[in-house]
């Protein structure tokens, strides 16, 4: 129950001035991290991933991706799920040389990912041990988007009707095909996609400012289908 | 970042499968690529650029989805002029700042393209030559199949254009007299010499021969019309000074290159030192083979009637291209009829230029095929101008002047297009003056009447207002309807002639040279066809001109015809499609537009539908035969 309290009660960052910005002007990092598990307190991050947007548009050129040496000991499960190895790990830079250059790398962006609370509680555990305070960053959630839509459509439309919230699921609905290593790159840029296909639908149901998006996919936000797996 | 490392399955099989502009890049380069490359995707429907705006400086690879380019049409719909698919580049003329955007861009479907941005484009250009290569001759090509492009070799303008592109020197392609002024001739002394030669650019000399500026039609809008400055100052006052050379040896292509790079539209072309020509970005357009909208774009360009022979010839080129990419008519008459109508317009907008405002209200119907709009490849222009009546006799004489004059020079500048008269010409005349001519017809119901009446029930306005065309048809078809006894010999007129089938299902062939063994499929088969519909048309008071259209109505109107609307439309297809290629075929053999078929030229499926189709246009002739009883004339 501790992991259920402790994602509902992140709150994202403060919007500011920005909630009347349209989307399409926004500047966007979506993200992605591959964990040795979920539990708070005793796993950590093994990789970042994240590709940068503005509005719709993903920017090829400007990504990040960084394995970390987390300092624990990697459960096997995580090694099939994200076939990184311990000896891929053991080389790597330490968490908090990685952690300092993704902050610098999201700047003042906003955060998307797909189920993103998940992300947030090990980036911010790790921001506030290294810098005392949680990321500023306001975040953004593909699995809340889509929730909404789906919701909002009624199951009209068909290609936001996924049998579950698993973001490949929900990719392949939208006919995006998974390319290359299954990664915390790779996801982010996978949830980038995802988000480019949602922004019209949103637009379409009147949500075209940073505000109105925020509404709909706050991370915090209760699901509107809540038995969906995810 | 190693992004583009952990993507390259994604990259590399999307780009190198699918994009053959990109198929000669190492993987490398590829990555390189795509770090300075963005990803978008348009949903179905969305507008991915307007014409003459936005996003101005990017390419755009498809990776997947599908795009329709549209040009706009004063006073129309949009109309279709291109499609594009995975793997195909948009956007790229208006990245070259040659042209203006013409169409606008809009997803098919829901699209994703990768955006490079302009600088980006022209990096690779100048330092991958593979890629140059590859660019231009996709660009090129892209209208043009393989064997085409063999047998096109010969022709300078259309489909040489690769070869062209890459082996002619610069030399070779400027005009042989380069006009030249000294820097203190007058603004206007420069502007007479220039109308004088026809040249839209003159380079400014200095006494020892060498060049020292250049000044282009443009500079007179922009710094003498537009800044209000006297046209006495010397010319040296508005010339530009950035003269970028290229030797008479280089390729049209390393010259190309060089326009692009300093976004300038002429470039010196010097030989050992000498001055000894203008290239024009027009000039190496040209060279680029030929797309739909490049014929839009050069259309527009046309400042003579004659100007527009080379358009015409584009336009069935087009249609070549078309048919070997494997399109049916009935895809690229929409594509095709939109650059005619700019095509006539334009032939109408240059003679009424020269002849100055006409004196009366006056609408230029096309008429027959023209005005029925569902013959691809248009072999003859039937036409009329309709104008509003005169008010007295002076008025009267001013208005026959005028308007014979427009059906002149538009009957001559048409076969100096390439296509027939039609035999009649420009018939001109008064409202009051077009319902006499119905009227005589109808009156009199003979076998020359009604044939010579048929193209005018067929008629589409092309220009002007066409209040005068209802006004017309609302006479006309108030005294047909009265006169019943005209739609009967129409009847037993139009079924004379009868396909060339026999009641055992064997084709009847021509028994003379030179066209022995076969048969006439657009006179024998379309037009029987053609001719049924138009009568049946003409009996419901359906007044849309095309056979397909005019279906459409019968069916909704619940006409005698409704039931056998759905295997007409299937047939007129066919019929349309075969009578198609074997026209262009016989074109391209140099034998004219005429469609003698020769049955052997078909496979076994095709055979079996023709003679089905022919034998059921037969069948609807004998109905009509019944319906109408036989008169004889």
């Amino acid at each position: 129950m501790g992991f259920w309290k402790n994602i509902l009660s992140h709150r994202a960052g403060d919007l500011g001035t920005r909630a009347d910005v349209s989307i399409k002007e926004t500047h966007f990092t979506a993200l992605d991290t591959e964990l040795t598990g979920l539990d708070k307190k005793r796993d950590a991050i093994i990789s970042i991933g994240a590709v940068k947007m503005v509005g719709g548009r993903i920017d090829m050129g400007k990504s990040f991706y960084h394995l970390v040496n987390p300092g624990t000991e990697m459960g096997k499960a995580s090694i099939v799920v994200h076939e990184i190895t311990p000896s891929d790990i053991h080389e790597k830079p330490s968490i908090d040389s990685v952690i300092r250059e993704f902050f610098k790398f999201c700047s003042d962006d906003i955060l998307i990912g797909h189920f993103i609370s998940i992300d947030l509680n090990f980036l911010n555990r790790e921001a506030r041990r290294i810098t005392g305070r949680p990321l500023p960053n306001p975040a953004i959630d593909t699995l809340a988007m889509v929730d909404w839509l789906k919701w909002s459509s009624h199951g009209d439309d068909s290609e936001i009707n996924p049998e579950n919230y698993q973001l490949h699921e929900i990719a392949r609905g939208l006919g995006i095909t998974p390319e290359g290593a299954h990664n915390a790159l790779m996801d982010a840029f996978m949830t980038a996609q995802v988000f480019q296909r949602l922004i019209p639908r949103l637009e379409q149901k009147g949500i075209s400012t940073l505000g109105r998006l925020m509404e709909v996919s706050d991370p915090s936000r209760k699901l509107k289908h809540p038995g969906m797996v995810i | 970042m190693p992004f583009i490392k952990a993507m390259d399955t994604l990259a590399l099989n999307v780009l190198l499968d699918d994009s053959s502009i990109l198929s000669d890049l190492g993987p490398d380069v590829i990555k390189s690529l795509l770090n300075k490359a963005s990803l978008e995707t348009h949903p179905k429907g969305s507008i991915i650029y307007k014409r003459n705006g936005g996003f101005k400086d990017s390419l755009r690879i498809i990776v997947r989805g599908a795009v329709k380019v549209m040009v706009h049409s004063e006073g129309e719909d949009d109309r279709l002029v291109d499609y594009r698919g995975p793997g195909d580049a948009i956007g790229f003329m208006s990245i070259s700042g040659m042209e203006s955007r013409k169409g606008d861009a809009i997803a098919i479907e829901e699209t994703t393209c990768y955006v490079l941005e302009r600088d980006t484009v022209f990096d690779l250009l100048r330092e991958k030559r593979a890629f140059a290569k590859r660019f231009f001759e996709e660009l090129i090509n892209r209208y043009i199949s393989k064997p085409r492009r063999a047998s096109l070799k010969k022709s300078l303008l259309y489909g040489g254009g690769e070869r062209l592109l890459f082996s002619t020197p610069v030399g070779e392609t400027v005009p042989r007299n380069l006009i030249t002024a000294s820097g203190d001739m007058s603004i206007k002394d420069a502007a007479s010499v220039m109308t004088a030669s026809k040249v839209g650019s003159l380079v400014i000399v200095d006494g020892l021969g060498n060049p020292t500026g250049i000044i282009t039609d443009r500079d007179f809008r922009d710094r003498v019309v537009a800044k209000g400055r006297s046209q006495d100052q010397p010319v040296s006052n508005i010339q530009s000074v950035s003269l970028v050379k290229a030797e008479a040896g280089e390729t049209c292509i390393e010259a190309l290159f060089k326009m692009l790079h300093y976004n300038i539209r002429h470039i010196l072309v010097v030989e050992g030192g000498r001055l000894k020509g203008i290239l024009t970005d027009h000039d190496l357009l040209k060279l680029q083979g030929t797309t739909p909208l490049s014929i839009v774009q050069s259309i527009d360009n046309q400042l003579r009637p004659e100007g527009l022979a080379d358009c015409a010839a584009g336009i069935r080129q087009i249609i070549g291209l078309f048919l070997e990419d494997g399109l049916r008519q009935t895809h690229l008459l929409g594509i095709v009829n939109e650059l005619y109508d700019r095509l006539f317009n334009k032939v109408l907008l240059l003679i009424e230029k020269g002849l100055g405002p006409a004196p009366a209200e006056s609408c230029f119907l096309l008429l027959g095929s023209a005005g029925r709009r569902d013959e691809a490849l248009l072999c003859s222009v039937q036409a009329g101008i309709l104008y509003r009546d005169p008010t007295s006799p002076e008025h009267e004489e001013t208005c026959v002047r005028y308007f014979t004059d427009i059906s002149d020079r538009f009957s001559d500048c048409a076969v100096k297009l390439g296509f027939e008269s039609g035999g009649a010409g420009v018939f001109c005349g008064s409202v009051s003056s077009w319902k006499r001519l119905f009227v005589d017809w109808l009156e009199a119901s003979n076998k020359r009447t009604i044939a010579a009446s048929l193209p005018f029930f067929d008629m589409r306005v092309q220009g002007g207002n066409g209040e005068l065309k209802e006004e017309l048809y609302e006479a006309v078809y108030h005294h047909l309807y009265r006169k019943t006894v005209f739609l009967d010999v129409m009847a037993s007129n139009i079924i004379k002639t009868s396909p060339p089938i026999t009641a055992f299902k064997k084709f009847i062939f021509e028994k003379s040279d030179p066209n022995k063994g076969r048969f006439n499929l657009q006179q024998r088969g379309l037009k029987p066809l053609v001719d049924i519909v138009r009568f049946h048309a003409i009996r419901a008071g359906v007044r849309e001109t095309s056979t397909p259209e005019r279906l459409r109505i019968l069916k909704e109107k619940g006409s005698d015809l409704s039931p056998y609307v759905d295997e007409l439309a299937y047939s007129f297809h066919f019929l349309s499609d075969l009578c198609l290629q074997t026209q262009y075929e016989s074109w391209k053999k140099g034998n004219g537009m005429e469609a003698w078929l020769d049955p052997a030229d078909l496979n076994k499926l095709e055979e079996k539908a023709l003679k089905q189709i022919f034998s059921f246009i037969s069948r609807l002739q004998v109905q009509i035969r019944e319906r109408h009883k036989p008169i004889a004339i």
